[in-house]
């Protein structure tokens, strides 16, 4: 069983995007995929809005549609997004770049969250490239995982670079990955679970971009079946709860 | 099937699990890859790329891979690299590391390198990117100007060439330089960002002109493999 728990849709090309997860989901033989809607870096309220409606109606074409629910830390309706998300049966939170993972804004959320058993997952990557003005790092993540050892977090990407990311977030039992994106080098998923192990590791894609170099990797580290079998499924099976 | 994209040595700014010729070759086996164009990781680095190549070399014989050696055009007298190669080893491709190496692909320096390329009947290989520059570690690579790359491309040499590492993007800005010339090609390593890559190059009319690269051992192989193989 494969659950790709890190998809998108983008507002400005959400059908075409549709299509792609759907055909991927076919030809890969993936079971369910949770996709969040997104498109500028610093939305309005009304963006957001129409972002989770796109999700919404995503997962009611599709049962094998999950949706998470986009919410900009930084608007004052952030947890009356979160509610009306979960009203609708959506699954988790998803913050992106917006504002640091860290901000005290995000604190609300990390509190909801905790109180209702909610996993938040946070974009994060470390880039020798150069950074968006407010784009988390595994710093970040390891700030509010310490601040909030409750709150279940989710880092996408591995934090970018698993060398910073994954030793921020060593000896936080908190703190999950996902190995989602466009990320392939050999030896990081082997790298990652050597440090953490499997148990923390989340299969993810960042459909529509990419999808079966995401595979490839799981199948090509260095795993025992069981822990491809958590990486795959179990883990986020467990993480999500009653919400799967 | 061929593998196009291949290295074998030490990568210095992390530890790779599977870097050796004998794994390569039970990959190969696994996949059906009948043989691989491969370079030396070593000569990358090294400040005289050939003691890098002569241990390649030295790897290679009695397998069925093709060696393809590494130049540093950035170094002085490069002939003197070819030369010491056509002396003392089999080899069937010159590789190239502009964005490690830093020089440019255009000017009278590079046209000789050409031309010399040309002269010896060898495949020139273009790395145009070595991995993710974003998780680039202690050194930072320089891209080429794709602009380069069409220029070389478009001057239709006789030898074949292929450009490594290019992302589906590039390789459709580029793409009108590609079908025209009938010996270049691309290779699908770094073509990440397309969800069906391979399907979409069919659709624009590149059928024929990519190949597949494992850029092994850097990237996942069954990743690599599964785009060209499977999107």
């Amino acid at each position: 069983m494969i659950i790709d728990m890190h998809a998108h849709l983008w507002e400005d090309h959400y059908i075409e995007n549709r299509n792609t997860i759907l055909k991927v989901l076919d030809r890969f033989s993936i079971d369910k995929v949770y996709v969040s809607t997104l498109l500028k870096y610093y939305p309005d309220k009304e963006d957001v809005k129409n972002y989770n409606q796109l999700t919404l109606e995503f997962m009611m074409m599709d049962q094998r549609i999950g949706g998470f629910i986009y919410v900009d830390p930084l608007h004052d309706n952030c947890i009356d997004v979160i509610k009306k998300g979960l009203d609708s049966n959506m699954s988790a939170v998803k913050l992106w770049v917006s504002c640091f993972f860290d901000d005290f804004h995000v604190n609300q959320i990390a509190e909801f969250c905790i109180a209702n058993h909610l996993p938040v997952l946070t974009h994060a990557f470390k880039k020798a490239t150069g950074q968006l003005n407010y784009e988390t790092t595994a710093i970040h993540v390891r700030n509010m995982a310490l601040r909030y050892p409750e709150l279940k977090i989710i880092m996408a990407h591995l934090g970018g670079n698993c060398y910073d990311g994954i030793r921020c977030i060593e000896d936080l039992d908190n703190v999950y990955t996902d190995i989602s994106g466009t990320i392939y080098r050999a030896d990081d998923l082997d790298y990652t679970v050597e440090l953490i192990g499997a148990k923390r590791v989340l299969f993810g894609t960042d459909l529509p971009t990419g999808c079966v170099q995401c595979i490839g990797q799981v199948e090509g580290a260095k795993l025992t079946e069981a822990e491809k079998r958590m990486i795959y499924s179990e883990n986020i099976i467990s993480l999500l709860g009653e919400r799967i | 099937m061929i593998d196009y994209n291949c290295l074998i040595g030490h990568w210095p700014f992390r530890k790779i699990r599977k870097q050796s010729l004998e794994e390569l070759k039970l990959l190969y086996e696994k996949y059906e890859i009948e043989y691989g164009y491969i370079s030396s990781l070593d000569s990358i680095f090294y400040h005289d790329p050939f003691e890098g190549d002569k241990e390649l070399a030295e790897k290679l014989k009695k397998t069925e891979n093709k060696m393809v050696i590494s130049l540093n055009l950035s170094l002085p007298y490069i002939e003197r690299d070819i030369k010491k190669a056509n002396e003392s080893f089999e080899y069937e491709g010159i590789r190239i590391y502009p964005s490690i190496h830093g020089f440019d692909l255009s000017g009278n320096s590079f046209d000789e390198f050409l031309h010399m390329v040309k002269e010896n009947r060898k495949k020139l290989f273009i790395s145009y990117r070595m991995g993710d520059i974003r998780l680039d570690h202690i050194i930072r690579q320089s891209l080429p100007d794709t602009k380069e790359i069409e220029e070389i491309l478009k001057n239709r040499y006789e030898n074949e060439i292929y450009v490594l590492n290019l992302k589906s993007f590039e390789v459709l800005e580029m793409k009108t330089s590609f079908t025209g010339g009938d010996k270049v090609y691309f290779d699908t390593s770094d073509v990440k960002h397309e969800t069906f890559a391979i399907e979409r190059f069919k659709n624009e009319g590149l059928k024929g002109k990519y190949v597949f690269g494992s850029f092994y051992p850097l990237y996942t192989f069954e990743s690599t493999y599964m785009i060209y193989s499977r999107t």
